[in-house]
């Protein structure tokens, strides 16, 4: 059980780390004078995207059936690489490159979400093949 | 192929003493000749055998396959040797555990070049083990195990094979399985010797000799170049 | 089934002996990789800041907390201001030994459009400047117009777009190369612009200058010597020929940091070592360990006809493997981290950091990885050459 989902369980913690970490530890530019910056809106963004994984990883490890579990593992995946372009490219951030949303927002994002893409690019060709062999078994 | 050893002696040094494993044994193997080595543990049958196949030097006399001496060849050629005309059992378990049952009788079939699935399927099913093709090791019995190391032996069709106790541990039936394939290697013309102490594997053998004191009975002259006379033949 | 997938057989039966080589090989590789990037991006972002302000020697207003806050300025990126009498100018042109000099304006913005952050405004004359213009990417025709600015590489506005300081918008004509220190979050104006943007802020009730009225005062003086003259003697005629500001060397404003690039890189370079021997010394034993093993597996693949050099290709090629594997995660991982996180480092230890080319960066990860592979096969060379020398004969006869 616990071998079968040892990378979707990775997944999960990485994913969640993602949604609890943009609205902690590397959370975006704060309010300033009751305003929100620019790129308080990317924050959401990456807050919601990494609550929508967390759960496609949660599924992943729960449901049994592997031609589900690889089919969302490539849900993860593109999802993840979705997020690597939110901060500055899809939702501009604030002006200066020395502010908190570029010099650890953005960065802290990319990087957990290529370590998240990464696994489940693994995981979903691994799904793939045993879901194929499973299929010739039949 | 034609094994003649020529009054070969092999001698250990165990803390700077000289212990005799055997001296000055002649013997020879023709093929289709199942021939048994007997004698209690520590009369130097399992060494004389590993010498045979060349695992350990002889100190003295001559190995020849075919007439070819394989003192002289090179590790590459005397791997060659084994790998396409030698089959060796070696006492006690010898399964790779990294690899299922199949991937470890098509092994020396992979390393001579070729993968002869259905050759190797057909070894299974010889031995028993057709529905364990892809256990690992860990999975099986001993008497499993024995007979995954006979049929890993002769996947190459080998000329030569050399078993050491390969019914050792093994019920009677376990016994009969791997002893009558050794039987019927010998009589579709391979050279198939075994070491063993037990007296169950007898009426199989077409020659026996007996191993005493690192002394082969059955010598016509013990200390002399000739050739073993069997005791039974 | 092939002969060659062997060592991939091996390793996946043995998964945990198998990732554990692949993490050391990982934190070697992360180690050396990360230590070399951060030391070449302090040596280049050093570079970088000394080639960018071109001057030898920076004239500032008289006082230790001036001298501290262009620093700050420089390396962190830090908004200052401050202003000495316009005179100085004037008294310097009569000194000998200098080639070029010219002044510039400093000032800070109170806000600039939705985010509401401090921008650092930099006024240089067009006519002397020789430490602004020489680094623009984006060229633009010609000279600035009142209100038309140039930006440092840490600004998102593009060229075109314009930036509202003080109320005032300015339109962004030109955009500098990016150096890895504080000028990268500037903007630079003429003279002019600097004016108007001073008249406008004390228009919004933001004095900034209280008592002199901007036509008569300049923040900084960059000179340039002539060719051949010594720096020091001129720093120090300079220093006794001027009355409120002083003279310091650009040099000796970056000697902590190079004392500290120093520092920085001897540490990395000891602990890179520590980490190596102690990766080596977990490999050494994890080879040796296995080699003795392994015996009776490679007793019985040389009953099976395996050569010498057979086996030990399987040995060198499981190290190469794991190695190969952690070595090439190690360095994309450091590498992303690197890229990503290098102004974080920067503006955490006030060090202008510049990361190397891609082409360098990506000789040195080859370099990196090819140096772990090295040591993966070194490591269980040993191993391969005990399982290779076996004495099979000795093993099969001791049974199981």
């Amino acid at each position: 059980m616990m071998k079968k989902n040892i990378l979707g369980i990775a997944e999960f913690i990485i994913a969640a780390l993602l949604t609890v970490g943009s609205v902690t530890f590397f959370k975006a530019c704060g309010e300033h004078e009751g305003k929100f910056m620019a790129c308080h809106w990317a924050q959401n963004a990456v807050t919601l995207i990494g609550i929508v994984i967390t759960l496609l990883a949660l599924l992943r490890i729960i449901l049994k059936n592997s031609g589900i579990k690889a089919g969302l593992a490539i849900g993860v995946f593109l999802t993840s690489v979705s997020v690597i372009f939110i901060p500055n490219n899809v939702i501009s951030l604030c002006m200066m490159d020395s502010m908190r949303c570029h010099t650890t927002f953005k960065p802290a994002v990319i990087v957990i979400a290529s370590v998240l893409g990464a696994l489940a690019v693994v995981d979903s060709i691994l799904g793939i093949i045993k879901t194929g062999k499973s299929n010739e078994d039949k | 192929m034609i094994i003649t050893a020529k009054s070969i002696s092999v001698t250990f040094y165990k803390k700077k003493h000289a212990v005799k494993a055997f001296e000055k044994v002649s013997i020879s193997f023709e093929k289709g000749e199942l021939t048994l080595i007997t004698g209690r543990s520590g009369s130097g049958k399992t060494t004389l055998i590993n010498a045979l196949a060349g695992f350990i030097p002889a100190n003295e006399g001559q190995i020849l396959y075919d007439g070819q001496d394989i003192s002289r060849l090179d590790d590459k050629a005397l791997s060659g040797l084994r790998c396409k005309s030698i089959g060796f059992i070696p006492q006690g378990q010898s399964a790779l555990a990294n690899l299922t049952v199949l991937q470890n009788i098509l092994l020396p079939s992979a390393l001579a070049g070729q993968s002869n699935i259905a050759y190797a399927e057909q070894l299974l099913a010889a031995v028993g083990l057709e529905r364990l093709a892809n256990a690992y090791p860990d999975e099986l019995s001993g008497g499993e195990l024995r007979r995954l190391a006979a049929a890993r032996a002769l996947i190459n069709s080998p000329s030569v094979i050399f078993a050491d106790e390969p019914t050792n541990d093994l019920d009677e039936e376990n016994s009969a399985i791997v002893l009558n394939i050794l039987k019927e290697q010998a009589q579709s013309g391979a050279a198939v010797i075994i070491v063993t102490h037990d007296s169950a594997a007898f009426k199989y053998a077409d020659r026996i000799f007996h191993m005493d004191g690192g002394r082969l009975i059955g010598n016509d002259n013990e200390y002399e170049n000739t050739l073993c006379r069997p005791l039974v033949s | 089934m092939k002969i060659n997938s062997l060592p991939f057989i091996n390793l996946r039966r043995k998964p945990i002996r198998t990732s554990a080589l692949i993490v050391i090989a990982l934190v070697m590789s992360a180690a050396a990789f990360g230590g070399q990037i951060l030391i070449k991006s302090l040596q280049r972002g050093l570079d970088s800041l000394e080639q960018r302000l071109g001057a030898d020697i920076i004239v500032l207003p008289e006082g230790a907390e001036k001298k501290v806050d262009l620093q700050n300025l420089l390396l962190q990126g830090t908004p200052g201001y401050f202003y000495m009498d316009k005179s100085v100018t004037d008294k310097l042109t009569g000194i000998n030994g200098i080639e070029k000099l010219s002044a510039q304006y400093f000032l800070v913005s109170a806000n600039a459009e939705c985010c509401t952050v401090q921008v650092q405004i930099i006024g240089f004359d067009e006519e002397s400047d020789f430490t602004v213009k020489p680094w623009l990417k984006e060229v633009y025709d010609g000279r600035l117009q009142k209100n038309e600015i140039i930006v440092g590489a840490g600004l998102s506005t593009r060229v075109g777009h314009t930036l509202s300081l003080y109320g005032v918008e300015c339109r962004a004509v030109g955009k500098l190369e990016k150096t890895g220190t504080g000028l990268d979050t500037a903007v630079y104006a003429t003279n002019e612009t600097v004016k108007g943007l001073i008249n406008a802020s004390a228009k919004q009730g933001i004095a900034v200058l209280s008592k002199q009225s901007p036509e008569n005062v300049v923040s900084s003086v960059y000179i340039k010597a002539d060719k051949g003259a010594d720096i020091d003697e001129l720093t120090s005629k300079i220093n006794r020929a001027l009355d409120g500001a002083q003279a310091v060397r650009t040099r000796s404003m970056m000697t902590d940091t190079a004392k500290r690039l120093n520092v920085l890189s001897k540490s990395i370079t000891a602990l890179t070592a520590a980490v190596w021997v102690l990766a080596a010394v977990i490999m050494l034993t994890a080879f040796y360990n296995s080699a003795n093993e392994r015996k009776r597996e490679f007793a019985v693949l040389r009953t099976i006809g395996f050569s010498r050099n057979s086996l030990s290709r399987i040995v060198l090629l499981e190290s190469v493997i794991t190695a190969g594997a952690g070595a090439l995660a190690g360095v994309i991982l450091t590498g992303l981290l690197c890229f990503e996180f290098i102004s974080a480092i920067g503006k955490k230890t006030a060090m202008p950091l510049l990361m190397p080319s891609a082409g360098v960066t990506i000789v040195y990860g080859a370099a990196v990885i090819g140096i772990v592979l090295l040591a993966g096969a070194a490591a269980s060379a040993l191993s391969a050459y005990r399982l290779t020398h076996i004495d099979t004969g000795k093993i099969l006869r001791e049974g199981c």
